[in-house]
């Protein structure tokens, strides 16, 4: 229905295939990143002190680092593959998780429900699992859907510069990439994968507002 | 084997046990915080709680009153086991709190806090709340609890539909109503009801004190009220003691503080009640609004560039504080 590219494959099934991918890659580094960084964020915001200077330091200093430089880098040192793009992002995206959870957590620590869980007995697990989490849960859906669309992109830019997904899987920053050449005579070829890129990062973020807005306790009432 | 713990009960029985009947021993319970230390700055210490010693007998009531900052929440804190304090000792029932394990504390004594809005988590279902003491300590099985659940919301006056509704839902009277039932479904001795009525309405404060008054018959609670209000304490306490810049300065009954009260600091705050009549406006208590710097309390009287009555030796010498228990009630001031 959408032709076929340079080799001959078709458009349509490489396109829908490559949505797997993305997909995948998406949810993938995000869980990988919101479980780094809503550990680090939660233990930094609940005990404060010197547990939150030492994360601190580790947020100002992956803040320090160049995303694309540094998963160009590795992606070129490892060999770049499926894993190891969703492995690199879900290395480096946690720090928006970490700073949303710390600083949420810092507000709810001292609330007087979590006072009084803690005259209750809770354990600290309870504490963080089962009262302070569910309250923060709906900031972090919302992080959680910017940095799936954010691994989605990163994925393509990678897959562009043929240090993400190799050939022949059918990631559509690499579509992109193979269509390049004929950019000027069938645009389509370019136009189709980055369309669909482009819709797909869309309906992410919409989910996510959608998500949280079902979510607010507010919204209960 | 059997000897040992025979010389063991010997010996207890010998030794000047604290009164059986006492639920609430603090002695010379001091917090100091450091705060504002900076790079270049050093810390500075501030007393929020200093050398406070009270007693309450079970089935007593003890109000603590004293103004914004005084350190009446602190107290609280050390008590719920939430701070450790920097001197000084609590006993529970006479034994120490920092001996008493956290979950083990944790039904002995329970607090009642002053936002009934925030001291509710939002996420979970009245019942959910009400039932959390039991699931933390894993008491009685699924229904056993249910049923436990409905008995409290019965007690405090919450309907049963109520159960399946989120704090949300609920009006400021009635989450406080939910606060109680958390606080007592595992039947503690003491109970901490920090301010619990100063975050309500007017017409639903009587309503959660006469609630507290009521539980405090049926379940023969002991209660330390703290409140800036002496008005509200009035009509639920036996004993007040009066608390300025982390010391307690009178201790008395009911009936000697409210026909009696000796200290200057005291008699101010009898005097700065509103009374209900409009047109009145507000009472002049004759200290002036400032609160002096806690990190630099002043020498001798810490009351002394407040009070009416200073002299020459207010402002060098500290009044002594008679011991607990003193017959008559006691009162840290020179005149007195």
């Amino acid at each position: 229905m959408l032709g076929t590219d340079k080799l001959g494959r078709d458009m349509l099934s490489r396109l829908i295939f490559g949505a797997r991918i993305s997909l995948f890659i998406g949810i993938a580094a995000a869980l990988i990143s919101a479980l780094i960084g809503i550990t680090l964020g939660i233990l930094a915001g609940y005990f404060g002190g010197r547990v939150d200077s030492v994360i601190n330091y580790l947020i100002t200093t992956r803040l320090a680092l160049p995303v694309v430089l540094v998963a160009l880098a590795m992606a070129s040192l490892v060999g770049g593959s499926l894993t190891t793009v969703v492995v690199l992002l879900g290395l480096l995206l946690w720090d928006r998780f970490a700073v949303v959870t710390r600083s949420a957590t810092q507000q709810l620590r001292d609330s007087e429900y979590v006072l009084s869980a803690r005259t209750l007995g809770c354990s600290l697990q309870w504490i963080l699992l089962r009262e302070i989490l569910p309250n923060i849960a709906g900031a972090l859906i919302v992080v959680a859907t910017l940095e799936m669309a954010h691994a989605i992109l990163l994925e393509a830019t990678l897959s562009f510069l043929g240090m993400g997904v190799q050939p022949p899987l059918p990631s559509w920053g690499l579509m992109v990439a193979e269509g390049k050449a004929y950019m000027f005579f069938k645009p389509w070829v370019i136009a189709i994968p980055g369309v669909a890129l482009f819709v797909l990062v869309l309906a992410i973020n919409l989910i996510g507002d959608g998500l949280r807005d079902i979510n607010a306790p507010d919204g209960r009432n | 084997m059997m000897t040992e713990t025979l010389i063991q009960s010997d010996r207890e029985m010998s030794a000047p046990a604290p009164s059986p009947s006492l639920a609430l021993e603090l002695s010379a319970l001091s917090k100091r915080y450091r705060v504002g230390g900076g790079m270049l700055r050093a810390a500075r210490e501030l007393q929020a709680v200093s050398e406070v010693s009270l007693r309450l007998r079970a089935g007593e009531t003890l109000g603590l009153v004293g103004e914004s900052g005084c350190g009446k929440s602190t107290l609280a804190r050390l008590l719920l086991g939430l701070e450790a304090p920097s001197g000084g000792d609590v006993l529970i029932g006479g034994e120490p709190l920092h001996r008493i394990d956290r979950r083990a504390l944790a039904r002995r004594i329970q607090p009642i806090f002053q936002d009934p809005y925030s001291s509710l988590n939002p996420r979970r279902s009245v019942a959910s709340i009400v039932r959390l003491p039991l699931d933390v300590h894993e008491i009685g099985a699924r229904t056993e609890r249910a049923s436990k659940v409905v008995e409290m919301l019965d007690i405090v006056g919450l309907p049963r539909r109520a159960a399946r509704q989120y704090p949300g839902q609920l009006s400021g009277g009635q989450r406080q109503r939910v606060a109680i039932a958390r606080a007592l479904i595992m039947r503690p001795d003491i109970v901490v009801c920090d301010e619990p009525t100063s975050a309500l309405d007017v017409s639903v404060q009587a309503q959660i004190l006469n609630l507290l008054m009521a539980l405090r018959e049926e379940l023969g609670l002991t209660y330390l009220f703290i409140s800036h209000d002496l008005s509200v304490v009035e009509h639920l306490v036996d004993r007040v003691a009066v608390m300025y810049l982390g010391r307690i300065v009178e201790e008395r009954t009911r009936e000697q503080l409210f026909k009696g009260a000796r200290h200057p600091y005291t008699q101010a705050l009898l005097a700065s009640a509103l009374t209900p009549e409009p047109g009145l406006g507000v009472p002049d208590a004759g200290l002036g609004t400032v609160m002096p710097d806690p990190t630099r309390p002043p020498a001798g009287c810490a009351f002394h560039p407040r009070c009416p009555r200073a002299e020459a030796r207010c402002s060098q010498q500290a009044p002594a504080m008679p011991p607990v228990g003193t017959p008559g009630g006691r009162a840290a001031c020179h005149f007195a």
